[in-house]
């Protein structure tokens, strides 16, 4: 067994660690499997009208827990940051985010970067579909919009960078970074959704 | 078999199994969310399925999951879209110092490395080397010659060791070229 084959042993473990199977997945696979097949058709037809309509917002999950010591802030990686934004050689913005503070310096630091945004960190219990700041707006059409602004393996719904083109995105839209929360209150993920840019939502 | 003996069976197979399976999900697609999904989506195509398996249950699902994954399944089209946040240092493994944290990030780049691959090649690595099924299981889960499992597998590690060979240089280099700004330090 070489090393490399260990890295990715170790890697996959910590990705699958303490996972359990949700409560509700198996009730949910024997509701699906019961329909017939030309109704699940129809639904997903109708989940494709919804999902153009809930204006593609975009989900990050499972907050990790605090980041551990590094002494080294030009490090991407650097593990006490809450949130990292990195300007690629190709002006691509990467964006990590690890803990739920300095909203306001996310949100300058994007703009810096030519990201209008509203960065609105709280503990609510607003669902995904609703607007986080109540001063932004939905940005119409703005789901299929984002499959350009937001690049790399956000796409394939993977990965843990939120990457940007500034380039991509039109005028008047902004992006809206919220905290999301479960049912019981508890964070559990960041999503990204397209808004229309004003002094009032994204402060431009 | 009835129906209701073979629901049964299935119950008592997730309820000693299913965070085993679901790990295995998670690990295929590379994210909990989308493993949900993809167990979810194995179990339907099981309980749709009207064969009936009277011997090895699970091993029937781990098929399904397997082959699914391979062929490139997709995640249903719900409008939101998720991946992982970075990674904390929380755990035995947590860094506790700069070798240590190179590696955790090594670990953790050749996770999404792995799930940039083609889901064949991912597939097969995560079966061989994570599950570690021998070339053969690996090769009759998945209905192709042992051969390919070897061709998948090679390619795909092989893209994984040029990002270990790469490390920590790329990301020196990636620095060296990039402005990083960090907010929010505790």
């Amino acid at each position: 067994m070489n090393d490399l084959e260990d890295l990715v042993r170790d890697g996959l473990d910590r990705l699958t660690a303490g996972s359990q199977i949700p409560d509700g997945l198996v009730g949910r696979a024997r509701r699906q499997a019961a329909r017939p097949r030309r109704a699940m058709g129809t639904v997903a037809a109708m989940g494709a009208a919804v999902t153009a309509a809930a204006a593609g917002a975009i989900a990050f999950t499972s907050l990790a827990s605090p980041g551990g010591p590094s002494s080294d802030n030009q490090q991407p990686t650097a593990r006490l940051a809450a949130w990292t934004v990195v300007k690629q050689a190709d002006g691509d913005i990467a964006v990590t985010i690890s803990q739920l503070q300095d909203p306001a310096g996310l949100q300058s630091t994007l703009h810096a970067d030519g990201v209008p945004a509203s960065v609105y960190f709280t503990n609510g219990t607003r669902s995904s579909n609703q607007a986080a700041n109540p001063a932004c707006a939905t940005y119409p059409g703005g789901g299929s919009l984002l499959d350009g602004i937001i690049t790399g393996q956000l796409q394939n719904n993977n990965g843990d960078a939120l990457t940007i083109d500034p380039s991509a995105i039109p005028s008047g839209l902004g992006l809206e970074i919220y905290s999301l929360t479960g049912q019981a209150g508890q964070f559990t993920g960041v999503g990204v959704r397209a808004v229309q840019a004003n002094q009032q939502c994204t402060g431009s | 078999v009835s129906e209701q003996s073979g629901l049964a069976d299935l119950d008592r197979l997730l309820a000693e199994r299913g965070d085993e399976l679901i790990r295995a999900a998670i690990a295929l697609a590379g994210n909990r969310a989308d493993g949900e999904d993809l167990l979810q989506t194995a179990l339907e195509r099981l309980l749709r399925s009207r064969q009936r398996v009277e011997f090895d249950l699970e091993g029937y699902l781990r098929r399904i999951l397997y082959n699914l994954a391979a062929d490139g399944w997709r995640r249903r089209a719900t409008g939101e879209r998720r991946l992982r946040l970075l990674p904390g240092a929380g755990g035995k493994d947590g860094p506790d110092s700069a070798t240590a944290t190179t590696t955790v990030d090594l670990r953790d780049a050749l996770v999404r490395l792995l799930a940039q691959l083609p889901m064949r090649q991912r597939t097969v690595i995560v079966l061989r080397y994570w599950i570690q099924l021998s070339e053969a299981e690996t090769a009759a889960m998945l209905g192709i010659s042992e051969g390919a499992v070897k061709s998948h597998g090679s390619r795909g590690m092989a893209r994984l060791r040029e990002l270990a060979a790469r490390w920590p240089e790329a990301d020196k280099r990636q620095r060296g070229l990039a402005r990083t700004v960090v907010g929010g330090e505790s």
